[in-house]
């Protein structure tokens, strides 16, 4: 029914007259450019040629509330400049903002209001996405919209109908630039789907589902984002040799909120992030290979959740400290590595005895899960988290371990806040 | 008049009083001698009414220690061996509190200095006064209300001899106006010929009268069987020109609140404890640009260090003027307003003291809702660890045992109750019903206050809400739970402690 009726919608958009600025790009030689003024212009667009279209200060494309405000069938379109708003409403026929199904497009400096999807790009190679602002429909708030049964380990992602859509969806597309764009309210902020080979710079997302719901996409760069705010955080599924660096996963929380989740992850640099106040900090699950160097995973609920099915991953000069309950664990850490070129991890309550004043502590440190399983089958124990008797048990785990728990051995690590002569960073 | 029928006591297996009787007139200067461990002071304090016999009564003037508590001690005034005092505060100023405890007028003070010689010391700290000054102050306080009835326990041993001297001639003044004297003494030579009636106790119980006399001479070979006390049903309560009623309960409880307070001021450990959160709120100040730390540091501190302070709070303020014990508790006061005084007092200081922690984060531009919401939380985290510094402090025998006790029942709070909770957690049945697990995790008032800030910071129970609704509901409504545990908890520790306190011996 509701296909039906979506399809339906589209027949009937596409049989309204043109409007102006559509018979004037019809009417533009491939390759022109287009100067539009300011003032609300209909749409929807059609552009199906080479094209430059640029906005003037105040510049409006307005949808028609069905369908795809523009849609870009060709390679080489720029579109920079306006305010781009009204898309349809279906989930089932992909509405957006700017639907890109071409290779080459530019789209830069828009702010994009209500619709579904802000940009949507579908088997479009070498885009670039940059400066824009895209708000979503979607209610602000840090609850989980996604249905009962979801979790953040299998990051179901469910269509809504009618429901709020995503800022920038990429389907099977490549070697794109996403690059200072600002998204908010949207149901996912970036969302990744068999695109490799991507740079992602930049960006803001706040304030929407999974900041990034990234699956089956390789070789990509992500730098310098900031992902806040967020009900579900940023959850990476199923991707290999990611670099990932430089970017902020900072207060998402709610009930199933986490800074950055990897699930199935592998032969991928993590380094230099900042995944701060989350309800859980960081999750390895299934990942192989990875290096984790010089992250920041502090004041989280939960810091690091490690499951023993995670093997030949280095962890270094990490910090992972003022979490309420430090690490949970599921098995051992079996062979990965909790220090790299001898420089480990920065963690609370470290023994300070450094005799050679190397800035790293001449004793191991264990971080021990007390909670364990019980953290997954009875979720209410979270709530000794912060007790002062776990923290005991903690320190007396540090100082001699306590046969049968689950625990992290860093043999290295580190003292103090700043980087310690010879504990500077390993090069990767 | 005194008149003691049958008094026993034991203390365990040791019977210390085996059937003291007798009777003590007005206008009579009534000895009680004999040998160390014979009775004297247990005889004492079961007539000044600081403790119970096991069997027997006293009555002063008809009215009985056990039934008439407050008149009973309204007739007698009190002077014990080492009488103590606050040790920070004048002479002046201790008068001034008895005479509102006893309801005597302002104007007392000045006659009671001048006939102990102390108006020169008035203004001075009892601390600061010597053995024989300490004993004229109480000699002061003997005097100060005019009841029926003066009660003396082996009084001068730290007098010079001309104020021994001076004390019988004041003593016999007092009983020439009509008074009955009851002293208990060893110093038999110094007291020859100056009382008119002389109990020899022995073994527990009044072996015979002594010629007062001839006390130089071998007393046992003198003695005589007393004449027993006449028959309860013959006892009629008698009103004298001594006779004073107690003063009204809210005057003396104005009083006492009035001088914790004022004591509180000059507790070393409190003085201690301002400066630090004076530093505290100062360093909130230096650290303004970072309001989350703030705020994080604030609730550690809330967490550990209040309850711990409250409680040594509580204890320091129980353990501190013990020694006064008998002497207060001789007054016509209630024991129960005694501590609710104590109590009052100790946490409206505290809150006070919390207060100057936690204001300058205002000024900084910390949440002033979330602010204000923690002192008044820390305020209801204090009121339960001060009523059970004060339960401990007034159970146990000295300071050292009390302060101990108060820190075995904090790490108790503070770390077991958490490991039994997490043993209880891996139990299939609490699984099941994971609100009934919250509820008894929450009875801790320290995982209630925890509870509630986590809560605040997390939202741990989503997944938890839907299966177990119970569970939900602890959750939803922690900040309540915290403050009705706390309340729970504060009334069951000051409930207990009136009663230990009613049942106290001193």
């Amino acid at each position: 029914m509701a296909i039906a009726g979506a399809v339906s919608f589209a027949l009937a958009a596409e049989t309204l007259p043109a409007s102006p600025l559509q018979r004037q790009i019809d009417a533009a030689a491939p390759g022109a450019t287009i100067h539009v003024p300011a003032g609300v212009h209909e749409g929807n667009l059609i552009i199906n040629k080479p094209l430059r279209l640029l906005g003037e200060k105040g510049a409006e494309i307005r949808g028609t509330g069905r369908g795809k405000t523009i849609e870009i069938t060709a390679s080489d379109v720029t579109v920079e400049g306006f305010l781009i708003s009204n898309s349809g409403r279906s989930l089932m026929a992909d509405d957006a903002a700017i639907h890109i199904s071409a290779d080459r497009a530019t789209i830069s400096n828009n702010r994009i209001e209500d619709s579904l999807h802000g940009i949507y790009l579908k088997k479009a190679n070498d885009c670039r996405i940059t400066g824009n602002t895209i708000i979503g429909t979607a209610v602000a708030s840090n609850e989980d919209t996604s249905a009962p049964g979801d979790g953040p380990e299998n990051c179901d992602a469910t269509p809504l109908l009618n429901g709020p859509g995503n800022g920038i969806h990429q389907w099977s597309c490549s070697r794109t630039l996403l690059e200072n764009n600002t998204i908010t309210r949207t149901r996912d902020g970036i969302y990744f789907y068999f695109t490799d080979h991507c740079l992602i710079k930049d960006n803001v997302v706040t304030q929407v589902r999974y900041g990034l719901h990234y699956m089956y996409s390789d070789d990509n760069v992500f730098e310098g984002n900031r992902f806040s705010e967020n009900a579900g955080g940023a959850a990476v599924m199923l991707s290999e040799r990611l670099t990932i660096r430089d970017n902020d996963f900072i207060d998402n929380r709610g009930g199933r909120a986490m800074g950055l989740i990897l699930l199935s992850v592998d032969d991928s640099l993590i380094e230099n992030n900042r995944i701060e106040r989350n309800s859980l900090g960081l999750s390895l699950n299934q990942c192989n290979g990875n290096r984790l160097i010089g992250n920041t995973i502090d004041s989280n609920h939960l810091g690091l959740m490690f499951n023993g099915n995670s093997d030949v991953n280095s962890f270094s000069a990490n910090s992972f400290r003022h979490n309420l309950y430090p690490v949970e664990m599921n098995g051992d850490s079996g062979t990965t590595r909790w220090e790299l070129a001898g420089v480990g991890n920065r963690w609370d309550n470290v023994a300070p005895v450094d005799f050679n004043a190397d800035g790293i502590s001449d004793l191991p440190h264990r971080e021990l899960d007390v909670l364990g399983y019980l953290r997954r089958n009875f979720p209410p124990i979270g709530l000794l988290a912060d007790s002062p008797a776990l923290r005991l048990l903690r320190f007396a785990h540090q100082r001699a371990a306590i046969p049968g728990f689950n625990a992290i051995q860093d043999n290295a690590p580190l003292l103090g806040t700043a980087p310690a002569a010879s504990a500077t960073q390993p090069t990767p | 008049m005194i008149r003691a029928v049958d008094l026993t006591k034991s203390f365990g297996s040791h019977h210390v009083l085996k059937g003291v009787s007798f009777e003590a007139f007005d206008g009579n200067i009534t000895l009680l001698i004999g040998s160390n461990g014979a009775g004297k002071t247990t005889t004492m304090r079961l007539v000044a009414g600081l403790a119970r016999p096991n069997s027997g009564y006293v009555e002063i003037n008809g009215y009985s220690a056990k039934k008439d508590g407050r008149r009973y001690r309204s007739l007698l005034s009190f002077l014990p061996q080492s009488p103590a005092f606050h040790p920070r505060f004048t002479c002046r100023q201790i008068l001034k509190f008895y005479a509102v405890l006893r309801g005597v007028p302002a104007s007392r003070i000045q006659e009671v200095l001048a006939i102990s010689g102390l108006e020169d010391a008035a203004d001075k700290q009892s601390g600061h006064l010597s053995g024989g000054m300490r004993q004229r102050l109480g000699l002061a306080l003997l005097l100060l209300p005019e009841t029926p009835v003066l009660l003396l326990d082996e009084p001068g041993l730290s007098l010079d001899p001309e104020w021994r001297e001076r004390l019988q001639v004041i003593l016999h003044a007092e009983s020439a106006k009509g008074r009955a004297v009851l002293a208990t003494t060893h110093l038999l030579a110094e007291w020859n010929g100056r009382a008119n009636v002389c109990l020899l106790c022995e073994d527990g119980i009044i072996k015979g009268t002594v010629n007062p006399h001839a006390l130089t001479f071998a007393v046992a070979e003198e003695t005589s069987t007393p004449q027993s006390p006449a028959k309860p049903a013959d006892a009629k309560r008698t009103e004298t020109k001594f006779s004073s009623q107690p003063p009204r309960e809210t005057h003396a409880f104005r009083a006492i609140l009035g001088r914790e307070i004022h004591a509180s001021f000059m507790n070393r450990f409190l003085q201690t404890f301002t400066v630090l959160a004076l530093a505290g709120g100062l360093a909130s100040v230096w650290m303004s640009d970072n309001l989350e730390a703030i705020a994080h540091l604030t609730l550690q501190a809330c967490l550990y260090g209040i309850p711990l302070f409250a409680m040594l709070l509580g204890v320091s303020s129980a353990r501190m003027e013990s020694e006064e014990w008998p002497m207060l508790f001789s007054q016509p006061v209630r024991r129960s307003s005694i501590f609710l005084g104590k109590f009052l007092a100790a946490w409206g200081v505290f809150a006070l003291l919390l207060a100057i922690l936690f204001v300058p984060g205002l000024f900084v531009g910390a949440p002033v809702g979330g602010t204000f919401m923690r002192w008044i939380e820390s305020t209801g985290l204090g009121a339960v660890f001060i009523a059970l510094g004060l339960c401990v402090g007034v159970a146990a025998a000295d300071r050292v045992r009390a302060l101990i006790s108060g820190l075995v029942a904090w790490l108790l709070l503070f770390f077991a109750f958490d490991l039994f909770a997490l043993g209880l957690a891996g139990w299939t049945f609490m699984q099941k019903f994971p609100g009934f697990w919250i509820a008894l995790l929450m009875l801790n008032p320290l995982d209630a206050f925890r509870i509630q800030a986590l809560f605040n910071l997390e939202q741990i129970p989503a997944e938890t809400a839907a299966k177990a609704p119970l569970a939900a509901w602890w959750l939803d409504n922690a900040n309540s739970c915290f403050f009705i545990i706390a309340a729970l908890w504060t009334a069951l520790l000051l409930v207990l402690t009136i009663r230990r306190m009613n049942r106290l011996e001193v």
